[in-house]
């Protein structure tokens, strides 16, 4: 497919550029002796179209999808940039007073609107912290382009438009400069825009320069549609490319949750836990049969839900709470001091990530003391809240400032990925020294979202 | 009653096994994976049921079921496993004749329970209200695992199968807390009861949104055969420890008196 996009891409440009030539050629009416001139000019912009069309086409290939969505609104704002005046020129007379009045302005907004959809996305693919530097640098090529324009055509609105535009180039320039390492390295589609940018311009100038030398009507028309068809077939490679990337990122993205739940299930299975309760076991047989038989069979429930989670991803939201209660059982016997969990079920009919709730409670039981405290408890609460299930974990231990502590455990770490892989959200934890800590995961009560990644 | 168990496992590992079931009526016979040895014992034999490892080398399991089935049409067939099994696995006859699962390492409780419910079918609740509050599924003490789940379950049974609201049980149970911290602990106290008789197999309770009921079927209860007329052991005290029984200990001396 891909090959296929970048073949058609070369071909429409070899013929866009003889045609163009061609064109030049044949519509020689009054400026004959500046024909040399725009024919050096086609080729010129030709083989400019050519680089950054090849190149844009190779970017296509590691777009990410916010970009994707901007560059394209941007390609087809554009679009309509160019073929908005043309049309207008095509249907009416040249010179009424329509083409004269409306002309400009669909110039002006279509290329305002380009400009933003642009700027959108510089704002949000890259973050940028704009230097002071940049504004400096735009405001200089906007007063300069304005006075080239000013002196050498007066063409009254048409002329800020065409300021503005090469504003934004100056712009981009700067940027591209500025980030050409990282941009080629990460993300191509840097390099896509400004291949727009450049070409438009050119072509722009090109044509502009041309009228200007009252060069002939249909030389003009000829170089607008070069880049229009240059634009739609952009938006077929990167329709095509988009295709493949889907599949593309459906595989990765199943292969980073395999990972991920690898590293789960490693960690769930702790040697020093599973030591320290046989451990735990061994004195238990010694006081009765009965208390070790206990202890054996939570010990098993435990590494039995482990092992079976390796071909599970999801889990009814009461099996997981089974299983924390097993933790929290095979936790007791361990410690003595016992810990108060307490379950607030009001709605139990879902699915969560399976070991998801586990490490919650596995840290409320590390860090917050609640079994050392006389009203210490733990609390699992289910809330039904409209469309949304409303998940806490909650201890009134010891709590901790959660910006002073390090990142916290790799087991949270670990179920707030596969929470958000498989279900969209973020558990968010809340806690202060001497508050307790507070849980809180907010579910869409549907299907999960992403499960359709998850065979 | 017989109990055939069959593993390739040695028999010198069975000690546990020999121990709990030694422990109740049943006669029990172990076997290794032969398959012409076992069938030919089962057809002289009037077994009730089967204890199979799923997976042997010689036979699996569920091969095995099979062919015990067309043997004995009676047979009630047990799983055992080190990973984990599920009713679902299976199909058909087998299904149909399988009364539980067993993993290894062995759950004591969980191999009584299953012995008694091949040996009596489906299991019944005793209750003891008399006295201090109990329950018994045959000689085996149900274990709650909060006293307040007990203490609801006591109640839902006093109840007598009315209807029990979730305002009721919270005046009752926790009559000097607040509203909000009594609804979260009368949630609690439900969720814990729910878990246990689900546990014991016997879901007598139908829970509601913020209301029980109680389906009185699978239930023997000394209190209700004492207000039936049946014989029934009262020795003047109801639910012990329980503050909310000193109104049903009026009522019942009241009967007592006529």
């Amino acid at each position: 497919m891909r090959i296929f996009a970048s073949v058609f891409d070369c071909l429409f440009l070899l013929a866009g550029s003889i045609a163009a030539v061609a064109f030049g050629a044949a519509g020689t009416g009054v400026g004959e002796r500046f024909l040399w001139a725009s024919e050096v000019l086609a080729i010129a912009e030709m083989c400019f179209f050519g680089l950054f069309v090849v190149i844009e086409t190779i970017s296509m290939f590691k777009i990410s999808d916010s970009t994707y969505h901007t560059v394209l609104i941007a390609v087809f704002l554009l679009c309509f940039h160019f073929t908005g005046y043309d049309f207008l020129r095509i249907i009416f007379d040249e010179g009424s007073i329509l083409v004269r009045t409306l002309g400009p302005v669909f110039h002006f907004a279509f290329f305002c609107l380009t400009a933003i959809a642009l700027l959108f996305f510089w704002d949000h693919t890259f973050a940028l912290k704009i230097p002071r530097a940049l504004f400096l640098y735009a405001v200089l090529s906007a007063l300069v382009a304005l006075a080239l324009y000013a002196i050498l055509f007066s063409y009254g609105l048409q002329t800020i438009a065409f300021a503005l535009f090469l504003l934004l180039l100056g712009v981009g320039v700067f940027l591209v400069l500025r980030r050409m390492d990282s941009a080629l390295r990460c993300d191509k589609t840097f390099i896509v825009s400004e291949a727009f940018l450049y070409a438009l311009a050119g072509s722009q100038l090109t044509s502009e320069i041309c009228r200007a030398l009252h060069y002939s009507e249909s030389g003009v028309l000829c170089f607008h549609a070069i880049p229009i068809i240059l634009v739609f077939l952009s938006i077929y490679a990167a329709f095509a490319m988009r295709t493949d990337r889907e599949a593309l990122k459906a595989s990765e993205y199943k292969l980073q949750y395999e990972r991920i739940k690898a590293r789960a299930l490693k960690e769930q299975i702790k040697p020093h836990f599973i030591f320290n309760t046989l451990a735990a076991i061994q004195s238990l047989y010694r006081i009765g049969t009965k208390e070790g038989d206990r202890a054996v069979t939570l010990l098993s429930g435990h590494l039995r839900t482990n092992i079976e989670a390796a071909d599970t991803d999801f889990i009814p939201f009461e099996k997981e709470l089974d299983n924390v209660q097993v933790l929290v059982d095979l936790e007791n016997m361990r410690l003595g001091n016992a810990f108060n969990i307490i379950y607030d079920i009001d709605y139990a009919d879902f699915e969560v990530p399976i070991l998801s709730l586990q490490p919650y409670i596995e840290n409320a039981i590390k860090y917050s003391r609640v079994n050392e405290k006389e009203d210490g408890y733990i609390l699992i609460s289910t809330r039904l809240e409209g469309d949304n299930i409303i998940l806490t974990v909650t201890d009134n231990g010891v709590g901790f400032d959660p910006a002073a502590v390090k990142p916290t455990s790799c087991g949270i770490r670990n179920s707030s990925e596969r929470f958000s892989m498989l279900m969209g959200v973020t558990p968010e934890i809340e806690s202060a020294p001497g508050k307790g800590t507070t849980v809180r995961i907010c579910l869409k009560n549907s299907t999960p979202p992403h499960s359709r990644y998850i065979e | 009653m017989k109990i055939i168990i069959v593993d390739d496992e040695m028999v010198a590992h069975h000690t546990f096994l020999s121990d709990v079931i030694g422990k109740t009526d049943a006669e029990y016979r172990f076997f290794k994976d032969d398959e012409k040895e076992i069938l030919d014992y089962v057809q002289k034999n009037s077994v009730s049921a089967a204890f199979l490892d799923i997976s042997m080398p010689h036979i699996s399991g569920f091969e095995l079921a099979e062919k015990l089935i067309a043997v004995n049409g009676e047979i009630k067939l047990v799983f055992v496993t080190g990973l984990s099994a599920k009713l679902s696995d299976l199909e058909g006859e087998v299904r149909a004749h399988t009364v539980g699962f067993l993993y290894k390492p062995y759950d004591a409780e969980k191999l009584r329970s299953l012995i008694a419910v091949i040996e009596r079918g489906a299991p019944r609740l005793t209750v003891r209200m008399f006295g201090s509050f109990d329950c018994f599924v045959g000689e085996n003490p149900v274990r709650f695992s909060s006293n307040k789940s007990k203490e609801l379950f006591a109640l839902l049974l006093a109840y007598n199968g009315k209807s029990l609201s979730m305002a009721d049980t919270i005046s009752q149970l926790w009559p000097d807390l607040d509203i909000d911290k009594s609804k979260i602990l009368y949630r609690d106290a439900v969720w814990r009861l729910r878990k246990t008789l689900r546990q014991i197999g016997i879901e007598c309770v139908e829970f509601a949104r913020a209301c029980l009921f109680l389906k009185k079927d699978d239930i023997q209860c000394d209190y209700w055969d004492y207000l039936r007329g049946l014989p029934a052991e009262y020795n003047g005290e109801f639910c012990k420890s329980y503050d909310w029984s000193i109104e049903y200990l009026a009522a019942l001396d009241r009967i007592d008196r006529r």
